[in-house]
């Protein structure tokens, strides 16, 4: 009948950290914490001096101001604090804003504070919902903990046990589950949990959830026609803009996945990721002013960011060089390598300075672009994407070098010899070289000894002799290192032994790693899902 | 997509200024907050005037969020999120939210709400839209307001009631236009009842949409608010 003031938490024996870049506010919170019962409370008064503290010390409750002026943002903060493990699945995160922002409506859980809370913070309001959130966290702490460490079947039997428990109600719960069946590969599950709660209600993730078993089975129009529905009643829901722009762009609609990624990024213009996605559309759309203004706010996004990447700043060396701006082009490479660690990194940068030469004629500098980056390959550095490849073995075949050029095109088909259009691209490549005879032997000579090692692999396998498939697929990996057919037979192959033969600390590793890689590549993510599932019932 | 000066119209001053006169007002009833629980221990004087300014500052606060938030929505950039929210923990944030203006108009608030009963709603607009219609009550009852959560024919229904005189006969007919309410010499602008009708709207659920209404009567004899959610 009357409300029950739900029993508080004691916060005496908790410890706290106070993230908040003004003096006064830092006060007021300290003081409110205090009434509340709150006996140690540590202030930061920035994102370096909160990750500082966060490694030397282990706190119970973090109330982090997602604005802490210049520097890192609270929302940055709370990443970083993630990916270096300073706070563990107990830990309650509350981010304080000052006011409902569309950043609060992501979906994507794995970087969601546990909650957030809207200026002006009252006694009540601290007590109520940091109470709530303590018994919530004491309740789900051990899934939330499965789920960061991907055992994803373990987590769906804590919340199956969590919902009998509690009478099948709770709806963070509810779709943690349906998240967590699609992510193991049990799409046929996940699909009938989604339509589940359809039946009862259009919430949005359930409508984006089955939107991306659409996606993921390849089924575009399904999965746009849902996303569209979804977004026509909840207009803010930024997870739905995101899937419904990558929708377009598989559908080759470049134009519309633009348009729904401004529409996202001016609703939420904080996301790197959505930012690159804009820039990479925009380019696709010869918009190279919107091109630079995404990459440019993506670049700032990342500079505090210890996460950061190189794509923005490639990105806009790109259109700064189709702009015909030379000197900005190579200002921004110079920029890259210096702000952006990692070996890959610099050969990035110097195919990407090799293009600016390319655009301003400069023979010299393609010259010696060309010959570095042709010793780099020699040496078997692989870390270019596949067009980039095929775009350096053009070039590297028209200056002459046609064995750097025809290895790296082999690279790219033993890597992708499903893909119809590289393949093609390629062939058009020794066309123009004229090379068309010599190049198309070369090409179906690298498909089919890739096919050739996956076949014997999976027959040698099947025949019985899995340790020889294993071995197979295993030298053949070295040559193929992100073909994802190849990455998921090997990691199929190395569960299927341990099936038989018992567990293998180091197979699996190499089968988890194996099935992570191919997860970037593939999109055949349900049957990653799967291995992934297998491996985990394996190791339970 | 920068702004030329010539998109700077009237609104993008009104909304801008709104923005900065809520971000001051949020300091100020932070710190008023503070003094009002110093002043408790020490039953100063000046008490019950700090806590009438406390909650002036208050709906000052309420009213410039329910301006912005309005123009987020009519821009259809307002960060809709409906979610499902525990009742009873609900009603709890909302009566601590009202509770100093009861006590120091000496009025009492009942509250009723099922056990275990489950709200599928966005937490900031019918929370903002419930502690107004309590104001409301507090400014014209008699003696106490009512606050009742329940489930009727699907939809989640609020009542908010009182035992005062009830709203004019011209407030209960129909759909309540803006300009209907505005009434500059009382005070009375009609903002909260717009903000409470676009805000039911927007809540929608197969087909079917939320709705407000006003009424005189109920279990206290005097206005009833009611609110209804898919």
């Amino acid at each position: 009948m009357a409300v029950d003031l739900q029993a508080r938490a004691d916060f005496a024996p908790k410890r706290f950290l106070v993230i908040d870049d003004f003096d006064g506010m830092r006060k007021i919170l300290q003081e409110l914490l205090r009434r509340c019962g709150a006996r140690q409370v540590d202030t930061a008064a920035n994102g370096n001096d909160a990750i500082v503290s966060l490694t030397r010390n282990k706190y119970d409750i973090v109330l982090c101001d997602y604005n802490l002026g210049r520097g890192k943002n609270g929302q940055q903060v709370l990443e970083e604090a993630r990916q270096k493990n300073l706070i563990g699945a107990a830990t309650i995160w509350a981010m304080i804003t000052a006011e409902k922002t569309t950043d609060m409506v992501m979906g994507a859980a794995e970087h969601q504070p546990d909650d957030y809370l809207i200026k002006p913070l009252t006694e009540a309001m601290l007590v109520s919902r940091l109470s709530r959130l303590a018994v919530r966290k004491s309740a789900l702490g051990a899934i939330e903990s499965a789920v960061r460490s991907k055992s994803y079947l373990k987590a769906i039997e804590l919340c199956d046990k969590r919902l009998k428990e509690e009478g099948g109600n709770d709806p963070y719960v509810v779709r943690l589950r349906c998240d967590l069946l699609m992510q193991s590969g049990n799409h046929k599950e996940a699909r009938a949990s989604f339509e589940k709660q359809l039946t009862v209600r259009e919430t949005p993730w359930a409508m984006v959830g089955l939107a991306k078993l659409f996606f993921a089975e390849g089924d575009y129009e399904q999965a746009r026609t849902l996303l569209e529905r979804t977004l026509e009643d909840n207009r803010a829901y930024l997870e739905g803009y995101d899937l419904l722009a990558r929708t377009l762009i598989q559908q080759g609609q470049w134009e519309s996945a633009q348009t729904v990624l401004v529409r996202a990024t001016t609703l939420s213009p904080n996301s790197t990721n959505r930012q690159q996605a804009l820039g990479e559309t925009s380019i696709q759309c010869k918009d190279l002013d919107m091109a630079e203004q995404a990459y440019r706010k993506a670049v700032t996004l990342g500079a505090n960011s210890d996460l950061k990447t190189a794509s923005p700043y490639l990105g806009l060396a790109k259109v700064h060089t189709e702009k015909g701006n030379t000197r900005e082009a190579l200002a921004m490479l110079g920029r890259l390598t210096k702000e952006v660690a990692g070996d890959g990194v610099k050969i990035q940068a110097k195919a990407a300075e090799l293009r600016v030469h390319q655009k301003s004629g400069d023979a010299d500098g393609i010259q010696a672009c060309a010959q570095e980056l042709a010793a780099q390959i020699g040496k078997g550095t692989d870390v270019l994407p596949a067009a980039e490849k095929l775009e350096l073995a053009e070039t590297l075949i028209k200056l002459g070098n046609k064995e750097v050029g025809s290895q790296l095109i082999q690279s790219v088909v033993r890597n992708h010899h499903e893909d119809g259009s590289l393949m093609s691209h390629a062939q058009a490549i020794f066309d123009q070289a004229e090379m068309a005879e010599e190049g198309a032997t070369i090409l179906e000579s690298t498909r089919k000894r890739a096919v050739d090692t996956m076949d014997k692999g999976v027959r040698l396998a099947a025949q019985g002799d899995l340790a020889a498939g294993i071995e197979v697929l295993r030298d053949a990996r070295a040559l193929m290192p992100s073909n994802p057919r190849l990455l998921l037979n090997l990691a199929y192959l190395l569960i299927t032994q341990m099936e038989k033969a018992g567990w293998h600390h180091a197979n699996a590793g190499e089968a988890r790693n194996c099935i992570e890689t191919a997860r970037k590549h593939s999109t055949d993510q349900q049957r990653c899902g799967q291995l992934q599932a297998r491996l985990e019932k394996l190791g339970a | 997509m920068t702004q030329t000066p010539a998109d700077l119209d009237i609104t993008t001053f009104l909304v801008s200024s709104i923005h900065d006169m809520k971000n001051s007002v949020s300091v100020m009833t932070a710190l008023l907050e503070d003094a009002v629980s110093l002043q408790k221990e020490h039953a100063c004087p000046a008490c019950s005037q700090i806590g009438q300014v406390f909650y002036e500052a208050q709906r000052v606060n309420d009213n410039l969020i329910q301006l912005v938030t309005l123009y987020k929505i009519d821009q259809q950039f307002y960060p809709f999120d409906p979610q499902e929210h525990e009742m009873s923990a609900f009603l709890e944030e909302v009566l601590a939210r009202v509770t100093p203006l009861a006590e120091y108009r000496k009025i009492e608030v009942l509250h009723e709400c099922p056990d275990g009963l489950q709200g599928y709603f966005d937490r900031e607009l019918i929370f903002g839209t419930i502690v107004q219609a309590l104001h409301n009550g507090l400014r014209y009852t008699h003696s106490k307001i009512l606050l009742t959560v329940g489930e009727r024919d699907g939809f989640l229904e609020f009542r908010v009631e009182d035992d005062g005189s009830g709203y004019p006969e011209s407030m209960l007919t129909g759909d309540i236009s803006p300009n209907q309410g505005i009434r500059f010499a009382t005070g009375s602008t009609g903002l909260g009842l717009y903000f409470s009708q676009v805000v039911a709207r927007i809540h929608r659920n197969r087909g079917r949409v939320g709705t407000t209404r006003l009424e005189n009567g109920g279990r206290l004899g005097g206005g009833v608010f009611i609110m209804t959610l898919p």
